[in-house]
């Protein structure tokens, strides 16, 4: 592995010495930025190779409606919230769903085990809250099916599922074209295929890899972002060849178009996005949580001083946040980029933030 | 009114009346060794050593079974192991119950057996105690409190004031496991595996040590928190830095691919059978031979060393790649990540 | 996007398995994996596969290599 690692350095290190100008990369996708924190990666790299963290953590890009709406449900008596465990603590005006844990909240595995609820508890609704990318996407397709074919009345769904290309779309268009690669999520690409990124390539001129979370794969990804770079081809290259496909996992694919439409989504710090959201489909309206509790749906105006909308845009370090590591720590978040398992604030925080607290 | 005849604790065996009595005689005495010191009010132990050591702690771990173990055995080593790292020969424990109304006798007498025996193989006496019952629903079935005392190894003294710059870290063994076997169990997660807590007394292993070797400076067992959480407070105590290889911390792939699945970093996941140990450069090689001879060291390692640091107090971790980043002080409560 | 982890199909019915990571069983659905089989190293995310591992792909890609060497010794230990 250290023959690997040395060869990867040298790539990177020729390549920014041929490029000669520093150059943006941006890891799209949460975990990404988890795991070159905590992998120390920035440590690691030449000074010209600039790491950005994009919009890829979904829970930081749920518009802060969505939480409030939450926050509002799980106070209702006849309801259960079956959640996701990193949506647990992020902070609304009442609070967080933590309050709430164990009576009317409850963390779930897998999108099965709310299901299972709803069967246990025939008297209460059961509101899946389907937070994530198109990786986590298709398991909700899978129980709404499920739910409709086994006529499981007390479950629904109160979509926040979005999509990743469009974010991209949007983030080069109106928001921070100061992009020369994207680092592709690698687990995204297993549903959507890496061909999915061929129209970031053909129609912004950015080069895409598409990487696992492995440290290695991160390395090499970066390195193979170099070369094509110094090549100055303009390409997808996955090097995650164990599971990744051009076509990606038809059969979720299918599943997706088969319970979902695309609509206009709001993105914290992106704004509205065309086409980004996923919302049920007429067929399965009685499991949309939207249609059954009358959902305010106006997007929220952001807290005042929280910067996470910049931050997940790339367009400032989580440091340059005057809450940060002050106001706004783990232990009290003031934005859901530090309370995100996958935050970039919070793996700021965790992995390089030097002072200890106060 | 029997104990032949009563299945479950009733709230009388709290009396202090014949059913206590009886609970006493018949069946905490004869499981804990049946010694006639621990019929008395207090216990007299005859001590040669000027100092002891005195700790305290109380037990109310869920599941009370687990795979590795259960509440007794914890509330032997645990006490056992607060001694130990503190550079004493454990020598006697007291042991308070306070029983939930309905608990079963039979695993009153499992967690009694399991008692006798951790006692036993740590060489320490139960020499008092004490049994409150309380109201179905006041409290959780069962909880330990206990109490230890211990005498001082001669030339052996430990401390954060004794840590300098150069220092080795010695790690006993694998870390993560008893923390992540005991959400393996927990019922919002409950998932099989062949995981086992490595709950364990070290007052074997620490006294080959204190016996057989000198320059170690201190100690510490890497309960709640981890050992992201001990090194923390070592750094933190002595204003020193602390530099680890990630390398050479032993993990147990079990342990891992469970903390991967659920989201938790294994650096502060508790430990019920494992030490860290800070050692001089000299030293440090003896103490891992003699650790790694002991059944309960055999992966032990040197994980890293003590520094000097430039700015602040710094835990750092030097990755697979060779880079480094930060080990924090754990949130207290990790968060699990799915999505 | 999110943790996924790899796992042996164990046991499998329908599309309800029994997973294994080193000694750890979860249960999975493998209902977006029509074609998955007993035996199969599977990627699991949030309670569903979502992708067959090709096993010899990861050995020269994935740095899970000594994983799945241990996958082999940690089997023995479980079924024996």
């Amino acid at each position: 592995m250290l023959r690997r690692i040395s060869i990867a350095h040298k790539l990177i290190d020729a390549a920014c010495e041929k490029l000669g100008r520093p150059f943006n990369i941006m890891e799209v996708c949460g975990t990404h930025t988890v795991a070159i924190f905590r992998n120390g990666v920035r440590t690691f790299i030449p000074q010209q190779m600039n790491l950005i963290s994009g919009p890829g953590c979904p829970v930081c890009v749920t518009d802060q409606r969505y939480i409030e709406n939450c926050l509002e449900m799980a106070q209702r008596d006849d309801c259960i919230i079956a959640t996701y465990g990193d949506m647990i603590r992020v902070p609304g005006t009442t609070g967080s769903l933590e309050k709430h844990r164990g009576t009317n909240v409850r963390v779930v595995f897998s999108a099965e085990d709310a299901l299972v609820l709803a069967k246990e508890n025939p008297n209460k609704t059961v509101i899946l809250l389907a937070v994530g990318f198109e990786t986590t996407a298709p398991a909700t397709a899978v129980v709404v099916k499920e739910a409709a074919e086994r006529g499981i009345e007390n479950f629904c769904v109160y979509s926040g599922h979005k999509l990743v290309i469009p974010a991209m779309r949007t983030l080069l268009s109106n928001k921070n074209n100061n992009i020369d690669a994207f680092l592709c999520p690698g687990h995204v690409s297993i549903i959507i295929g890496y061909g999915a990124f061929r129209e970031i390539v053909d129609d912004f001129g950015k080069v895409c890899v598409v990487a696992g979370f492995e440290p290695m794969q991160i390395i090499e990804g970066l390195a193979e972002i170099c070369r094509l770079l110094t090549e100055d081809k303009k390409e997808v290259v996955s090097i995650y060849t164990a599971v990744v496909t051009e076509k990606g996992n038809q059969k979720a694919q299918q599943l997706l178009s088969e319970v979902f439409d695309s609509a206009d989504g709001y993105w914290r710090g992106l704004g509205k996005i065309e086409k980004s959201s996923l919302v049920l489909k007429p067929k399965y309206e009685q499991f949309d949580a939207v249609k059954r509790f009358a959902i305010n749906e106006q997007p929220y105006k952001d807290k005042s001083g929280c910067r996470c909308g910049e931050v997940l845009c790339g367009l400032i370090e989580s440091p340059e946040c005057k809450l940060f590591g002050n106001a706004c720590t783990p232990q009290e978040p003031v934005g859901p980029c530090m309370v995100s398992g996958e935050g970039t604030c919070a793996a700021w925080y965790k992995y390089n933030r030097k002072r200890h607290t106060r | 009114m029997t104990n032949q005849e009563t299945k479950r604790i009733l709230l009388a065996h709290g009396g202090g009346g014949q059913l206590s009595d009886e609970l006493i005689r018949k069946t905490i005495c004869p499981r804990l060794g049946g010694q006639a010191e621990q019929l008395a009010d207090a216990a007299r132990i005859e001590l040669d050593s000027g100092r002891i050591y005195f700790t305290t702690d109380s037990y109310v771990v869920k599941p009370l079974f687990f795979n590795g173990g259960d509440i007794g055995k914890l509330a032997v080593c645990g006490t056992v192991n607060d001694l130990a790292v503190s550079g004493a020969r454990p020598i006697a424990i007291s042991l308070s119950f306070i029983i939930e109304t309905g608990f079963e006798f039979e695993l009153l007498e499992r967690i009694l057996d399991s008692i006798c025996l951790a006692a036993e193989e740590n060489k320490v006496k139960i020499v008092t105690g004490d049994t409150k019952t309380v109201e179905t629903g006041a409290a959780d079935k069962i909880f330990i409190n206990t109490s230890g005392i211990g005498v001082r190894y001669p030339n052996i003294e430990l401390g954060f004031d004794k840590i300098a710059a150069g220092d080795k870290i010695l790690l006993s063994g694998t870390i993560g496991d008893h923390g992540m076997t005991i959400i393996s169990q927990r019922q919002d997660i409950k998932f099989e595996s062949i995981l086992k807590s490595d709950c364990a007394g070290l007052a074997g292993i620490t006294e080959q040590l204190f016996e057989n070797t000198s320059g170690i400076k201190f100690m510490r067992d890497p309960t709640r928190g981890g050992l992201a959480a001990v090194l923390n407070e070592i750094s933190r105590s002595t204003g020193l830095g602390i530099e680890i290889d990630e390398e050479k911390i032993p993990v147990n792939p079990t342990v891992q691919a469970a903390a991967n699945m659920l989201g938790f970093d294994v650096l502060s996941i508790a430990n019920e059978g494992k030490f860290v140990a800070i050692v001089s450069p000299e030293k440090a090689d003896e103490a891992l031979e003699i650790c790694k001879k002991h059944p309960l060291g055999q992966q032990a390692s040197i994980i890293g060393e003590i520094c000097n640091t430039q700015d602040e107090q710094l835990v750092e971790l030097k990755t697979r790649l060779g880079s480094k980043r930060i080990v924090q002080m754990p949130y207290g409560r990790e968060l699990p990540r799915i999505c | 996007m999110c943790l996924a982890v790899p796992a042996r199909i164990v046991e499998l019915e329908g599309d309800n398995a029994i997973v294994d990571a080193m000694g750890n069983r979860f249960r999975a659905k493998t209902t977006l994996l029509p074609d998955a089989a007993l035996g199969n190293l599977v990627l699991v995310h949030a309670g569903f596969a979502i992708s067959i591992i090709d096993e010899e792909e990861a050995k020269k890609t994935w740095q899970l290599i000594e994983q799945i060497d241990n996958f082999l010794e940690t089997d023995k230990k479980v079924s024996g």
